[in-house]
C-alpha cells in the first residue's frame, strides 16, 4: 500500500477512531469514579473494571466492523486482492487487458469522430424552411419571407459550403466558408468566444466571424482579435469574433472557419431568380411547424403571384422541418457510415468481452482450489463474488487506459487516412473530451458485467464435492463469438466486395487518354467579355499543343460539382453548360440523334434517364428550356461511382463566363506526359492565376473511389480485429475444454479406440458450437445486409470456410496434443 | 443517553439481576445505530464531561414496539406452557 493510499485512509478514519476511543474512555472513567465513591481503592477500582469490560480491542474493532466506511476499507482489500492477482499472472493480466484495449480503444476512436458531431445539438424551436425539392432560394425570396411571415420570431438564411480564400500572396489559404444572413448566430444560440457574432443588422457591412480553429492557429489565440482585417477573396472583411470550439457550421461533418456577410455576393442581392440560400428560423411560441409550413406557403403563393418568374414553374411546397441543418452531399453518408462503424465496434467490444470472460472461466477453472478454501473458510458468497468482479474492474480500467491512449494517438492519423474527397482538405473534427472519457469508462464498467459477472458467479457457486461440470456457458460463448465474427466479417465484405465493383465499373466516359484542368478566374475580376475571351485564348493553346486530339470547356465535369436547373413539370434537374466537342473529348458514345456541330450553341443534350422520362419509346426528341435536344447520351455519374443514373441536361454554349470552368482535353499519348506542358502553357496567359492543376481522368477517378476505399479500408481492418480477437477467443476456450477432457480422452485411449476416431469425435462435438454460431451469424448478416444492400453469396462462403476452417484449427491444435499425453500419465494427474 | 447511563440504568431497573456484557454493549449500539433505529450525539454529561449520548428515532419507536409485542407473545407461550408442565 502506498503512502497516499494510507494516508487517505487514516484522514478517513481518524475522526471515527477518536470517537470510539473517547466513548469508551468515558465509560471507563464512569465506572471507576463509581467504584471509587463507593470506597475502593483507585487502582482495585481500575484493574476491577477494566476486568469486567473485558478486551477493549475486541470490543474496538466489532464496533469498527458496523461503521459507515467498513465496505469501503473491504473494498481496498478487494482491489489490493486483485491487483496482487493480477500481477501474479501477467500473460492472462496481458491477454485480458490486450483484448479489452482492442474492444474499447476501437469504440472510443470512432466516437471521438462521431462525438463532436452528432452532438452539435440544434436548440429547440429551429426549424429548417426548404421548398420540397430542396432548392435553393434567392436573396429577394428570402427577404420576403423575412419581412412578412407571421410564425417565426427569427429568420435567417445560410449559403454553404463557399470555398472562401483568406489572406493575400503567399499567406493566402483555403477555407470552408459561409455566408450567413439575418438572426443566423442568435437563433441558432451560440455564444461568441471572443469577440461579438453577426446579428441581422450587420447585412451590409463587410464583416466575418471565424472558427476557434481558425483563430488558435492563424491568430495565435490573440485576445484582441476584433477588428482585425481579414482578406476574403481579395477582400477586406472585420473581424467580429471568434465562434466557440464546438460550433461548426452547417456543413457537417466538415468544420466550417469563416462566416462572412453577404459582402462577398453583391451581385446576387437583387435577383430573384438565383437561388443560392439555405434558410432556417425560429418557430413562434405556440406555432407547430405544420402550421408554419402552412402560413409559409400561402405566403409562397402570394409572392408567386406578385412576382411571376420567368416561366410557370412546378409546384414545389415549402417544407418546415426540423433540421438536418447540414448541407453538406455527404451528411448523410457519415451519418449511416457513423451508425454503421458504431455498430460494427459495439460487436467488437462484445466480442473481446466473450473473450475475457472466456479466459476469466479458464482462469476459475485454474483457481478453484484457491476458491474451495476461501469457501470452506467461511467467504461469504457475496464477498467472494465481489471480490472477482473487483478484478475484472481491474481489467476493465487497464483496458480502457491502454484504449484511450491508443485512441489519442491514432485520432490523427485516422484523420489523416481520410480521403480528400471525403474531407477536401477540411479538418474533420475529433478530440478526446469529457464525454469520450466518460463513454470509454463506461465500457469498462459495462466489460464487468459482459464479462465478469457470469464467470464469477459461476466461480462462486462451485461445488466442493463435484468437479467442474459441463460447461454450457463455454458453449454458449462459442457460438456467440462466431456469429458476431461472421456478422462483422460479413459487415467488411460488403465494403470490400463494393469497393471492387466500383473499381470495375464503367464511369460513363473514357478515363483514359484524358486529362482535366479546373480553372479559377474568381482572383482575376475579369468582366464578362473579358472572362469569355480568355477561356477562348485557353482552348486554343491547349488545342494547338502538338499530341492534343480535341479540347472542350465545361463548367461541370463528371463526379464534379452539382448545378440543378429548374424545369417545368421535371423540377430540379441536375445540369451542366459544355462546349460543343466535349462528348468527342470526353469519350462518351452517342446513343441517339446526331453530335452537336462546332459553332452551334443552344442546343441541348439529355442521357438516356432523362430522355426515358420525356420521350420514351424513342419519341422524336423535342426541345427543353428553348433549346432544340439533338443527341442522347448514356448516363455518366454525376455525384457518385455507384448512384443510381438520374436525369442530367446538358446545354451546349461556345462562350463561357462563369469563373470556375474546366477544361476536358483528349490526348493522343498517356495523359501525364501532357500535365506539365498544359499547366504550363496555361499558367503563361495569365501570371495572376492561383496554381494551375492538370488531373488525368484516372486520378480523377481514384479521388473519387478513395470513399469506398477508406471504408473498405477500415471495415476490413475492423473485421480483421475482430476475426484475431474471435480466433484467439476460440482458441482459448476449445483448448480449455480439452484440457478439462484429457482424463476422458486418456481412458478411451487406454481402453482401445484409436487416436483418428477419438479426433475426430472431439472435432465433432466441438463443430456443434462453431456450427450453431456460424447458422446464427449467417442469418443475422443476411439480415443486415438488407439494409446495406449488396452481400453476395461468394464472399458469405469464404467468410464461413474462413471460421470452419479456423475453428477446426482451433480444436484439432489441442486435441492432437491431447492424444499424444501418455494414458497413464493423464489418469494419474487426476 | 449514554452507553454508560445505559448499562447502569439496566442493572437498576432489573435490581442487579441483569447485568450487561460491557465488551458487547458498544458494538450493539452501533450496529443498531447504522439500522437508524437510534441516532448518536456529543453532549456535555451530567459531569461535565462529553459524552455521546443515544436517542431512539422514530423507526426505532416502531422496531420496539413490535418487538415488544413479539416478546409479550413468546412470554406467554413459554409461561402457558410451563403452567401446562
Amino acid at each position: 500500500m502506498s503512502w497516499i493510499q494510507r494516508l487517505a485512509a487514516s484522514l478517513r478514519s481518524q475522526k471515527l477512531e477518536r470517537d470510539l476511543d473517547q466513548e469508551l474512555a468515558f465509560h471507563l472513567d464512569m465506572r471507576i469514579r463509581e467504584k471509587i465513591a463507593a470506597g475502593a481503592d483507585p487502582d482495585d477500582a481500575r484493574r476491577d473494571v477494566l476486568r469486567r469490560f473485558g478486551s477493549i480491542d475486541r470490543a474496538k474493532e466489532a464496533c469498527r466492523e458496523h461503521s459507515t466506511f467498513a465496505w469501503l476499507s473491504a473494498l481496498r482489500q478487494d482491489l489490493r486482492y486483485a491487483a496482487r492477482n493480477l500481477s501474479k499472472n501477467p500473460a492472462f493480466t496481458a491477454a485480458a487487458a490486450a483484448c479489452l484495449a482492442i474492444g474499447i480503444g476501437a469504440n472510443t476512436v470512432v466516437f471521438s469522430f462521431v462525438n463532436a458531431f452528432l452532438f452539435q445539438s440544434v436548440p429547440a424551436g429551429v426549424v429548417r424552411i426548404a421548398p420540397a425539392s430542396g432548392a435553393p432560394i434567392s436573396y429577394l425570396e428570402f427577404q420576403d419571407w423575412q419581412r412578412l411571415n407571421r410564425v417565426f420570431d427569427r429568420v435567417f438564411a445560410y449559403a454553404p459550403g463557399e470555398l472562401f480564400t483568406i489572406g493575400r500572396g503567399p499567406e493566402s489559404q483555403p477555407v470552408l466558408g459561409e455566408t450567413v444572413l439575418g438572426d443566423y448566430f442568435r437563433t441558432l444560440a451560440v455564444v461568441p468566444a471572443a469577440g461579438r457574432l453577426l446579428d441581422a443588422s450587420d447585412e451590409s457591412q463587410p464583416l466575418a466571424v471565424i472558427s476557434h480553429q481558425l483563430w488558435r492557429h492563424r491568430f495565435h489565440s490573440d485576445p484582441a482579435i476584433a477588428g482585425q482585417i481579414l482578406w476574403i477573396d481579395r477582400q477586406p472583411f472585420t473581424i467580429a469574433g471568434v465562434v466557440p470550439a464546438a460550433f461548426h457550421g452547417m456543413m457537417a461533418p466538415w468544420s466550417t472557419d469563416v462566416w462572412a456577410t453577404a459582402a462577398l455576393h453583391r451581385d446576387r442581392l437583387s435577383s430573384r431568380n438565383m437561388g443560392w440560400l439555405a434558410t432556417g428560423a425560429h418557430l413562434k411560441s405556440g406555432i407547430a411547424p405544420r402550421q408554419a409550413a402552412a402560413a409559409m406557403n400561402s405566403l409562397d403563393a402570394e409572392l408567386k403571384l406578385e412576382h411571376p418568374g420567368p416561366q410557370p414553374s412546378a409546384p414545389d411546397p415549402i417544407v418546415v422541418d426540423r433540421p438536418g441543418l447540414s448541407a453538406s452531399p455527404i451528411w448523410q453518408v457519415f451519418l449511416v457510415m457513423s451508425a454503421l462503424l458504431m455498430t460494427v465496434v459495439g460487436i467488437v467490444y462484445l466480442i473481446a468481452c466473450a473473450n475475457v470472460a472466456g479466459l476469466l472461466i479458464a482462469r476459475a477453472a485454474a483457481r478453484r482450489r484457491e476458491i474451495f478454501i476461501r469457501l470452506s473458510l467461511g467467504v461469504s458468497r457475496g464477498r467472494l463474488v465481489r471480490q472477482l468482479l473487483t478484478e475484472s474492474l481491474l481489467l476493465g480500467l487497464l483496458g480502457a487506459a491502454v484504449g484511450a491512449a491508443v485512441a489519442f494517438l491514432a485520432g490523427d492519423a485516422l484523420a489523416a487516412l481520410f480521403p480528400t474527397s471525403i474531407s477536401h482538405g477540411f479538418q474533420f473534427r475529433h478530440a478526446i473530451d469529457l464525454r469520450v472519457l466518460a463513454w470509454t469508462l463506461a465500457l469498462a464498467v459495462g466489460s464487468v458485467l459482459f464479462a465478469g459477472l457470469l464467470p464469477s458467479l459461476r466461480a462462486s457457486r462451485q461445488n466442493l464435492a463435484a468437479p467442474a461440470r459441463a460447461p454450457r456457458l463455454r458453449q454458449f460463448l462459442i457460438v456467440a463469438q462466431v456469429a458476431a465474427s461472421v456478422l462483422v466479417l460479413a459487415t467488411a465484405g460488403v465494403f470490400v466486395r463494393s469497393f471492387q465493383k466500383a473499381l470495375a465499373l464503367n464511369p460513363g466516359f473514357d478515363a483514359a487518354h484524358l486529362l482535366t484542368v479546373d480553372l479559377s478566374l474568381s482572383d482575376l475580376h475579369y468582366s464578362r467579355p473579358q472572362t469569355q475571351d480568355f477561356y477562348r485564348q485557353v482552348r486554343d493553346a491547349v488545342a494547338a499543343l502538338p499530341g492534343i486530339e480535341s479540347v472542350s470547356l465545361a463548367d461541370v465535369l463528371p463526379l464534379g460539382n452539382r448545378r440543378e436547373v429548374r424545369i417545368p413539370q421535371l423540377g430540379a434537374i441536375a445540369t451542366a453548360t459544355v462546349g460543343p466537342d466535349y462528348f468527342r473529348t470526353m469519350g462518351i458514345p452517342l446513343l441517339r440523334g446526331r453530335e452537336p456541330q462546332r459553332d452551334e450553341p443552344s442546343l441541348a443534350v439529355v442521357n438516356q434517364a432523362l430522355a426515358d422520362r420525356l420521350w420514351p419509346n424513342r419519341q422524336p426528341l423535342g426541345e427543353l428550356l428553348h433549346r432544340q435536344v439533338v443527341e442522347v447520351v448514356p448516363n455518366t455519374p454525376q455525384w457518385s461511382l455507384t448512384e443510381t443514373p438520374r436525369p442530367f441536361l446538358y446545354q451546349i454554349a461556345t462562350q463561357f463566363d462563369q469563373p470556375l470552368t474546366a477544361l476536358a482535353i483528349r490526348t493522343a499519348a498517356p495523359p501525364a506526359n501532357f500535365a506539365s506542358q498544359v499547366s504550363e502553357t496555361i499558367q503563361r496567359l495569365n501570371a495572376d492565376l492561383p496554381p494551375i492543376l492538370a488531373q488525368t481522368g484516372e486520378q480523377r477517378l481514384r479521388l473519387w473511389l478513395e470513399p469506398q476505399r477508406a471504408a473498405a479500408l477500415l471495415l476490413g481492418t475492423l473485421g480483421l480485429a475482430a476475426l484475431a480477437l474471435a480466433i484467439t477467443g476460440l482458441y482459448a476456450l476449445l483448448a480449455q475444454l480439452l484440457v478439462q477432457r484429457t482424463p476422458e480422452i486418456a481412458v478411451r485411449v487406454a481402453l482401445g479406440a484409436s487416436r483418428r476416431r477419438v479426433l475426430a469425435l472431439l472435432l465433432r462435438q466441438s463443430a456443434i458450437p462453431v456450427a450453431a454460431g456460424i447458422a446464427v451469424g449467417v442469418a443475422a448478416s443476411a439480415a443486415f445486409a438488407r439494409l446495406l444492400g449488396q452481400l453476395d453469396a461468394p464472399t458469405l462462403l469464404a467468410i464461413v470456410a474462413l471460421i470452419a476452417t479456423v475453428s477446426a484449427a482451433a480444436t484439432a491444435i489441442p486435441a492432437y496434443r491431447a492424444l499424444r499425453i501418455d494414458p497413464a500419465s493423464a489418469l494419474r494427474c487426476e | 443517553m449514554h452507553g454508560y447511563g445505559i448499562a447502569s440504568r439496566i442493572e437498576q431497573v432489573s435490581e442487579e439481576l441483569l447485568r450487561v456484557e460491557e465488551g458487547s454493549l458498544y458494538p450493539a449500539l452501533h450496529r443498531i445505530q447504522q439500522t437508524g433505529w437510534i441516532r448518536a450525539q456529543w453532549k456535555k454529561s451530567e459531569n461535565g464531561r462529553p459524552a455521546k449520548f443515544y436517542r431512539l428515532t422514530a423507526a426505532g419507536q416502531k422496531q420496539l414496539h413490535s418487538e415488544e409485542e413479539r416478546w409479550r407473545k413468546l412470554t406467554r407461550g413459554v409461561s402457558k406452557i410451563l403452567r401446562f408442565a
